[in-house]
């Protein structure tokens, strides 16, 4: 397992992609899979940036951790306020342009573009984990 | 990321370039906003050269978009990569937006 630990806030969301994106490369990933990756962990960490400590300056951690699947699962940390993302509805995306609300989009690529994920309070840690498997 | 804009009659092309995330999406809305302020309303997007978009870069496209809408015009795409197109239909935004292949098409559909 290696990690990133940098402050939460999006001048710190390119460092943490590359990061991402790395790992996911040394594992073979396809650059289409990789996009996808990125775009989710993205989702993730705007999550933190934006709502994780209720504008107070924090920390986010990002964990990639390797399986046998095989299969690459990206956990982000943070101490923030304890909150599920997964917890929120999915957003009405048959609306048309008037109705159309803005948000609520980043969970819904979450779930979509996971193979698995889940989140858990460890402590004082929202935990999300989202696994990618190479297929 | 990237703008370039030019006018073709009373339609204004902005070929994006690069990435629209949380963090450049920002940029290209205070490229853009200030256009809609400045009287243009009808806008082309020429996303050939767009490699990434993410959901907070997605809000402020659909912000941009009621905004033209608000003044009587439009915001239309034009040669959206395929992994592109992938999200943008995932979030529900083909219905929303007119996307082409061909600039001469998508300007006459104005």
């Amino acid at each position: 397992m290696i990690m990133k630990k940098l402050p939460a806030r999006v001048e710190s969301l390119h460092e943490l992609l590359t990061f991402i994106r790395a790992e996911a490369k040394k594992l073979g990933f396809s650059e289409s899979a990789i996009g996808r990756i990125e775009l989710v962990a993205e989702e993730a960490l705007v999550n933190v940036f934006v709502h994780g400590y209720a504008g107070e300056q924090g920390q986010v951690e990002v964990h990639c951790l390797v399986s046998d699947d095989p299969a690459l699962t990206v956990e982000v940390h943070d101490t923030g306020v304890a909150f599920n993302p997964l917890s929120l509805a999915d957003p009405d995306v048959q609306s048309d342009l008037t109705k159309r609300k803005i948000g609520g989009m980043g969970v819904f690529f979450i779930r979509k573009m996971t193979d698995r994920v889940a989140y858990r309070r460890e402590g004082n840690r929202n935990i999300l984990s989202m696994t990618f498997l190479n297929r | 990321m990237k703008v370039w804009s030019k006018r073709q009659q009373d339609v204004v092309v902005l070929a994006v370039q690069g990435r629209l995330d949380a963090a450049t999406a920002p940029l290209f809305e205070e490229q853009v906003l200030p256009m809609i302020s400045a009287g243009d309303k009808n806008f082309l997007l020429d996303l050939a050269g767009l490699d990434y978009i993410s959901s907070a870069a997605l809000r402020r496209l659909l912000f941009f978009a009621k905004r033209a809408e608000d003044q009587g015009g439009r915001v239309v795409l034009l040669s959206v990569q395929n992994h592109i197109l992938e999200i943008l239909d995932m979030a529900g935004f083909t219905q929303l937006f007119a996307i082409f292949a061909d600039q001469d098409e998508a300007l006459r559909s104005f």
